[in-house]
């Protein structure tokens, strides 16, 4: 009898995995949430998500017109939005370890709950942040009772929340996580544990609202009051609304002030494959040729390379900095692309330093820019200044990371005055070049973020070259379609399915 | 830990009694002569002994005793000892393949007659005979129910077998493998996953499976045990039929027995597709513009004597027909632009495979051994892979006392791997991949590697190689598949040893008891040398190359203890009762470390030489089983037996809850000939009625229900922090439960016409209940798939095996058919779920689907837009529509009707075996067929490209329309050029009216087999796949006994053999029927571009000295 009760002993100890582990802990899944190859600039998400799809449609980076360039892949869309939910492999899979965070912190008791809590309220304006994301790629979200295997272990499929309505609810959130930041204080255990801003609740707190200045502009144009007063009172009211703004400093340091999900020590990867397997690494025309070479821009040198041909076995660089035609043909670009730059390899395409881009002073100070040009309330000259300003430095940043001897852009005051940036001109005029400095500051890094407000602005005006495209495939979409890992299997996607079309426009995008 | 149980044993003294006894001696032969081999027992008694290699035998008998001849193969014969000291024995073959004793579970060995169950048995002598690498491609078509597939690629290559359908949505159903009593390690038992499931991002190797070193040469005889019932005792590992395999023993004969087979084979890739050779490579017209080309797909290029370059980056053949124009090529040089016929085909080789086996063997009163070694070589048709494996075998038996035998079996097995075969997945599944009809593949081999050894340098980085760069852009596949294959090296070295030790003791009179322990243990060593694609001074932040160690040790060791009772009840009922236990642990442990971010050294490799950190990994993956079970036998009079077994099981792979279940079967035979003796009609000679019913049940795979979480420590700049995540993408499951599998079997077995004619017929019908499923759930709900018991599946089916001997005498024939017809279904699924996708592709156009109350493996597909009227609706400007909102039926991945049919043709001294096997219904997905189609390069694709091919002939009106003209015109209207490549989609337009609309077939065949869910994917992607075949023929010749015995053996045979020699017939025409590789059973419907398949021929000596 006593072997067989050894038996059974043996059988249940061999049950679980000995490489894994039973023990839940909050503050490790918070770690986890934030660790995410979404964020970081990973080669798959760089080169499957933002590359062939957010960075064409924004054109932040430069791509072959092919037949299907417009053409949505769903393995790969499926996978980003996967990546939302649980970790899949490449995002870290917020709202499943929020949901794991929501199931551990109700088995805690008051006293760990509440030592707890400064992890749930970072997790969760973490998660808006990727959510909102998904809202602005897809629309309507299952996002309220999502996560079901982590909250239940059971199967239930969520409804898909309506997108404007989401956007209420993260608004709201956000201004309840600023009220919890308000007063709370940090401890070891998060310090240690939030490898994105060290455990300083100020940042948290600056983050927050940032990000909510970041919606409430999204929703400027469809619903203009609502965001007009939270974002009034916001902008009259720092002490209560700390912004992730630099200080309101033009030479400013990012390190120090934003958002940055640094990579691990142990990286070692770049950008290289990501950017030349699908021609991406091309200067792209409109940004180059019609934004910044007229206003001679200080971040060419540090952006772009002029690249050249090999004649003789010798390399000839090009005299100057130009991009090809975004028109060219794939047999043009074969042909022609040694005459034409490309990506700067210190701070683009061999920067194994460059960090995941989360929040910038410079777009705070783009965003308050708008709303004082468009509501007053502030200097809205002096705001847009900062903001390019901050946006120079912060290129010259990325490129400092990749050396470890960071350039400084030198004077910006010409740069600021040439004809093309400087704040002259009608408000729609002024507009355009917030818009359009802010389009330039995000790039193809934050192209998800370009595209969105291309979308919402209708600036910078780009031109797609339609002939030789797929039927049905001549623009750029407006939004994704749903993946079919979501719509095979949710039984609620059949009350969303009418509006799954890739021209159905985000509830936003209404100018 | 081990699991250390022990059985309590009963001890009893021994009582030993002496006989007066004669020693008879005598020859056993057949009709050709001696027979080695054959098994001569004294009837009621447990002694016995064997046939030397001459037909020799000698035993010591009883005055009065009958003395029982028997061998696989042939039909046993009874002879009372008389007087007579020699008795001459000559069997006659059994023509019914009805062996006389089985080996079933845990090695009783039972009489074929009292079996209630269906059991086919495969002699040594068909596994051996046309020189197959492993014996699970000999079983082709010789055991009915049992489907094979051979995965392309050779000796290395896994073989998949399924048998009576499928007993598993998600897991990798193989058949238990049981060599000499022991549990013998395949895949997928380590894992769910199994190997080569997850196609163009999965790994590109073709794995092997564990079977594959076994030996043929030591095997004695194979014998497959289908159904519930007669896999209830093995428990659950057996839900997918057992195969249980004894290995040759010693056998008695004057001296030492010496054997020593060799059998030499050539391959070539065969059954390659029909490819088009007029046209090379370009678009169409308005595509040909879009990259800048001219409209027939040309470049304008001065360096060119014909003025002109083909696009070497079209993956289209809409270019130019090729009529050896001069051209400048893309590394530089002036070419011919003609068709390459055989430019597939280059890129292979011929391979070979020479496999030698020398055994001894000896047999005394107290020891009788037997030592095999063998070696084997294979070259496969890809180019630097090859294999060798030495295999050394050592199968004894040793007489402690009458009553006390033990058995000692060890096998070791080397294998060194070089380069295991890639999939040519890349070549056939991606444009990349595809080369111009007019491609010079021996010029690629020439170029893939420059002479400095490093990769070849594409056109746009010329700076690393100015004088070797292409100067022209290329699909870079292929280039890239010899580098991959030729350049970097992949070895492996497997040593294997799997032994069984098993006493059998006699306790007293009616009470034996066995114990056995067995193992198998397998240790690995994996190194992948990638060289530098390039030199290290045009290095980015990165390097290239890499380096990567990946060692494995597995184990799985095994004991059973079995006691046996018999004992007659009566006179006229016979009766045993055995209990048994039996207990398993395996350990898998697998670590790798390699390079990251390239080598920093050219070509050093070591793990000092990595750019980045280190990557290492290591698991650990344990499980232990474990039964107690119980078996009863009665037999009644010899005609009426009956069976009953039970068995508890433990699995430490479910959770602790649900870790423990039981199950019963029950099965009994009726030979009604024996019982009806005067009733019978005479021309029925033997006729046996069988009926089974059992329960088998079946745990999950290791760690699949368990809820972890997966700990990781990060290195921050800040210091290293911990990570906690969920642990797997799919969802455990703590309250899961065992699957149970309930089968009952009717048969009927006859033997007629002086066993000229015999027949035996199964049914079969099987319900898998509370099956264990992968549940794929949207991602929202926060996983891929969860762990779940739901729903239930079944088999239903039955298998005919007939055989017959049409001619007896001098020249013989005999022949033998099997069939097969199988249909799984699933029955239900758990609510509200419509369907499992277990398969998608082309955009989810394709899905093939578990469904409620429908055959598993459908085939569903978006049809072609049709009005109600069922006409084609075409679109205004003239192509098919694709109807997205609706699927229909489009097949079944499952083959319907399987099985084979030999015969064996004898005359004198020569005999040939011609072995065709079938395989009917089923379809298989292929999009590379698809791709093929759309890019034209199959022959078919000729059709409408010019005015032969039955093309239009039109010109471009200043509208952009298409205005079909005659044939003999040759400038439109105004004067516009005329083109003769038109066709018109017959069907009607939305309107109704039919359609008239021109399309040239350039635009034809890449829309209408494009790649993605808007295309024609019934006719281009779903073919039905249903073959005859001519596997295997072997013709051979048996020098006489007295020639052989003059040059010092008693045996010699010599024999041509050839192997997958052609199609009588075949419905896929650009693909091989057998080209699918992975191990799930829908990927045997599904093709993602495996190797070709190949063609073997040679030559087979087999002599005993």
């Amino acid at each position: 009898m006593a072997s067989l009760t050894a038996c059974k002993k043996t059988l249940e100890e061999k049950y679980n995995n000995p490489e894994q582990s039973a023990v839940q802990s909050i503050p490790s899944f918070f770690t986890a949430l934030l660790n995410s190859d979404r964020i970081r600039p990973a080669y798959w998400n760089i080169r499957t998500m933002l590359l062939p799809h957010t960075a064409v449609y924004s054109q932040t980076a430069s791509f072959i017109n092919e037949t299907n360039v417009f053409r949505q892949s769903d393995s790969y869309t499926g996978q980003y939005w996967a990546d939302f939910y649980y970790p899949a492999g490449n995002g870290s899979g917020p709202m499943a370890l929020y949901r794991q965070m929501e199931t551990t912190f109700n088995s805690l008791d008051a006293a760990n709950q509440a030592s707890s809590q400064i992890f749930m309220q970072a997790a969760k304006v973490q998660l808006i942040d990727q959510a909102s994301q998904m809202v602005d790629l897809w629309g309507d979200i299952p996002y309220s009772e999502a996560g079901s295997l982590e909250t239940s272990q059971t199967i239930k499929n969520g409804n898909f929340d309506d997108a404007k309505a989401l956007y209420t609810s993260f608004i709201a959130d956000l201004d309840a996580a600023n009220t919890f930041f308000t007063t709370a204080t940090t401890n070891a255990s998060f310090s240690k544990q939030d490898i994105l801003l060290l455990g300083s609740v100020d940042k948290w707190r600056r983050y927050t609202n940032s990000l909510r200045l970041r919606l409430l502009m999204r929703i400027s144009f469809v619903d203009e009051a609502t965001a007009k007063t939270a974002v009034g009172a916001m902008l009259s009211n720092s002490t209560k609304y700390p912004l992730m703004d630099g200080g309101n400093v033009g030479a400013y340091n990012a390190a120090n002030s934003d958002a940055l999900l640094v990579p691990l020590t142990t990286n070692n990867d770049n950008l290289n494959s990501a950017l030349t397997e699908i021609g991406s690494y091309y200067a792209t025309d409109v940004m180059l040729n019609k934004v910044m070479l007229p206003a001679n821009d200080p971040r060419i040198p540090v952006m772009y390379d002029k690249y050249g041909a090999t004649v003789d076995g010798k390399f000839v660089p090009n005299k100057t900095y130009r991009a090809m035609p975004a028109t060219y043909t794939s047999g043009q670009t074969d042909t022609a692309y040694t005459k034409y730059a490309i990506l700067d390899s210190v701070t683009f395409i061999q920067n194994k330093s460059l960090p995941g881009i989360v929040f910038t002073s410079a777009e705070t100070n783009f965003l308050k820019a708008e709303a004082f040009e468009r509501w007053g309330g502030g200097d809205a000259k002096s705001t847009y200044e900062t903001a390019v300003t901050q946006a120079v430095y912060f290129v010259y940043y990325l490129n400092g990371v990749s050396t470890g001897k960071p350039l400084t852009p030198g004077d910006v005051t010409p740069f600021l005055a040439s004809s093309t940036v400087a704040y002259t001109g009608t408000s729609t005029e002024r507009l355009a070049k917030i818009w359009t400095q802010k389009w330039l500051n995000f790039g193809f890094l934050q192209s998800k973020q370009a595209w969105a407000e291309y979308r919402r602005t209708k600036f910078p005006v780009l031109t797609f070259t339609t002939t030789g495209k797929a039927t049905g495939f001549e623009t750029p979409p407006t939004r994704l379609i749903y993946p079919i890992a979501e719509t095979a299997y949710n039984s609620n996607y059949s009350k969303v399915k009418a509006k799954d079309t890739r021209l159905t426009k985000i509830f936003w995008d209404v100018k | 830990m081990t699991c250390k149980c022990s059985l309590v044993l009963l001890l009893v003294f021994l009582a030993n009694a002496a006989f007066a006894q004669i020693t008879v001696t005598g020859t056993v032969t057949d009709d050709v002569g001696a027979l080695p081999n054959v098994s001569v027992t004294i009837v009621g008694k447990s002694s016995g002994t064997q046939t030397g290699p001459n037909g020799k035998y000698s035993i010591a008998a009883d005055k009065g005793a009958v003395l029982k001849f028997s061998a696989v193969g042939f039909k046993s014969k009874q002879v009372t000892v008389g007087d007579n000291a020699v008795i001459n024995v000559q069997l006659a073959e059994d023509n019914g393949q009805l062996s006389e004793v089985v080996v079933t579970a845990f090695g009783i060995k039972r009489e074929a007659k009292a079996l209630g169950y269906s059991a086919s048995t495969v002699s040594a002598k068909e596994l051996t005979e046309a020189g197959n690498t492993n014996f699970a491609s000999a079983l082709y078509g010789k055991a009915a129910g049992v489907k094979l597939n051979t995965s392309p690629g050779g000796a290395s290559s896994a073989v998949n077998v399924q048998i009576r359908g499928l007993n598993s949505v998600n897991y990798n159903a193989q058949p238990l493998y049981v060599v000499d009593g022991v549990i013998l390690r395949n895949t997928g038992q380590g894992g769910a996953g199994g190997l080569n499931n997850g196609g163009f991002y999965d790994d590109q190797r073709i794995r092997g499976n564990g079977i594959l070193d076994v030996n043929p040469e030591d095997i004695e005889s194979l014998t497959v045990l289908k159904g519930a019932s007669a896999t209830a005792l093995y428990g659950s590992d057996a839900i997918a039929v057992v195969i249980v395999i004894t290995t040759k023993k010693g056998v008695k004969g004057k001296g030492l027995g010496i054997d020593f087979n060799y059998y030499g084979t050539l391959e070539n890739a065969a059954f390659l597709p029909d490819y088009q050779n007029v046209y090379g490579q370009g678009y169409d017209r308005a595509t040909n513009l879009s990259v800048g080309a001219q409209e027939d797909g040309t470049f304008v290029d001065a360096a060119s004597p014909a003025g002109w370059r083909p696009n070497f980056r079209a993956y289209y053949q809409f270019g130019p027909k090729m009529e050896g124009q001069q051209v400048r090529w893309w590394d530089g040089s002036i070419r011919s632009y003609s068709p390459q016929p055989d430019n597939y085909k280059d890129i292979f080789r011929t391979g070979y495979s020479s496999l030698a086996n020398v055994s001894i063997s000896k047999q005394t009163d107290d020891l009788n051994y037997r030592i095999s070694a063998s070696r084997l070589d294979y070259n496969g048709i890809q180019r630097e892979s090859n294999q060798k494996k030495n295999t050394f075998s050592l199968n004894s038996t040793l007489k402690l006392s009458p009553k006390l035998s033990v058995d000692l079996v060890a096998n070791y097995v080397n294998t060194i791997t070089h380069n295991r075969p890639y999939l040519t997945n890349r070549l056939a599944a991606s444009f990349d991949g595809f080369f111009g009809r007019n491609e010079d593949v021996n010029l690629i081999l020439d170029k893939f590697q420059t002479t400095q050894g490093y990769k070849w340098v594409p056109f746009n980085q010329t700076a690393r190689n100015p004088e070797e760069a292409f100067i022209f852009n290329v699909r870079p596949n292929l280039y890239d598949y010899f580098w991959t294959t030729q350049v970097n090296t992949y070895d492996e070295n497997e040593n294997r040893l799997y032994t069984s030790a098993t006493a059998n003791w006699e306790v007293v009179k009616n009470l034996k008891l066995r114990g056995r322990v067995g193992n198998d243990y397998t240790g690995k060593n994996v190194e992948d040398r990638q060289f530098n694609e390039y030199p290290t001074a045009f290095n980015g932040g990165t390097s290239t190359g890499a380096y990567t160690v990946q060692k494995g040790i597995y184990s799985i060791v095994y004991a059973d203890a079995l006691l046996t009772y018999s004992n007659n009840l009566s006179k006229d009922l016979e009766f045993s009762a055995s209990a048994g236990f039996t207990t398993r642990s395996e350990r898998y442990n697998d670590q790798s470390s390699g390079t990251s971010n390239g080598l920093v050294l050219e070509n050093f490799f070591s793990l000092n030489n990595s750019t980045g950190i280190i990557n290492a990994s290591s698991t650990r993956q344990e499980l232990t089983k474990y039964g107690t079970f119980g078996v009863l036998n009665f037999n009644y009079k010899n005609f009426l037996f009956l069976e009953g077994t039970a068995r508890q099981e433990s699995a430490s792979t479910l959770p602790p809850e649900n870790n423990s279940y039981f199950y019963p079967s029950v099965n009994a035979g009726f030979v009604f000939t024996d019982a009806f003796k005067s009733s019978v009609p005479s021309f029925l000679s033997f006729g046996k009625l069988r009926a089974s019913y059992g329960v088998v049940g079946s745990p999950a795979s290791l760690y699949q229900s368990n809820i972890l979480y997966a700990l990781r420590s990060l290195q921050t700049p800040t210091g290293s922090v911990p990570q906690a995540t969920l642990g797997s993408s799919n969802y455990g499951n703590n309250f899961l439960m065992p699957e149970k599998k309930y089968e009952k079997e009717f048969g009927l077995e006859t033997r007629m016409f002086n066993d000229r004619f015999g027949f035996d017929f199964t049914y079969y019908d099987n319900r898998i209940k509370n099956i264990i499923l992968n549940l794929p759930v949207a991602s929202s709900v926060g996983a891929n798939t969860q762990i779940v018991n739901i729903g239930e599946i079944g088999n239903k089916g039955y298998e005919l095996a007939m055989n017959g001997s049409p001619l007896v005498g001098r020249f013989k024939w005999q022949t033998r058919v099997n069939v097969a017809l199988n249909t799984s279904k699933a029955y239900s699924l758990g609510q509200n779920i419509d369907e499992i996708r277990m398969y998608t592709a082309e955009g989810n156009a394709i899905k093939v689907l578990v469904s409620p109350n429908e055959k598993m493996g459908n085939i569903y597909v978006n049809p072609l837009k049709t009005d109600a009227n069922g006409n084609n609706v075409i679109s205004s400007d003239g192509f098919h529509i694709i109807d997205n909102t609706r699927y229909v039926k489009a097949g079944n991945v499952q083959a319907g009707v399987t099985g084979g049919f030999s015969n064996s043709f004898s005359y004198d001294n020569f005999s040939l075996n011609v072995l065709v096997d079938y395989r009917f219904g089923g379809q298989l997905v292929s999009s590379p067929q698809k791709y093929q189609l759309g890019a034209g390069m199959f022959k078919s694709t000729l059709k409408y490209r010019d005015s032969e091919n039955g093309g239009l002939t039109y010109y471009i009106n200043p509208s952009g329309e298409y205005v079909q003209i005659p044939v003999t015109q040759t400038a439109g209207p105004g004067g516009e050029k005329v083109y003769h490549d038109g066709l018109i989609l017959p069907g009607v337009l939305e309107n109704g009216q039919p359609n008239t609309k021109i399309i040239d077939a350039a635009s034809y065949y890449p829309t209408e087999f494009d790649a993605s869910g808007n295309a024609n994917n019934m006719d281009g992607a779903i073919y039905d796949n249903s073959f005859v075949k001519l596997r295997e023929v072997v013709l051979g010749y048996r020098l006489p006994s007295k020639v052989a015995s003059k040059i010092g053996m008693s045996n010699l045979r010599i024999s041509l053999i050839g192997r997958n020699l052609l199609y009588f017939w075949k419905t896929l025409k650009n693909l091989d029927p057998e080209t699918v590789i992975g191990s799930q059973w829908y990927k045997q419907g599904v093709d993602e571009g495996s190797l070709p398949a190949t063609r073997s021929y040679g030559f087979s000596i087999n002599a005993s000295f």
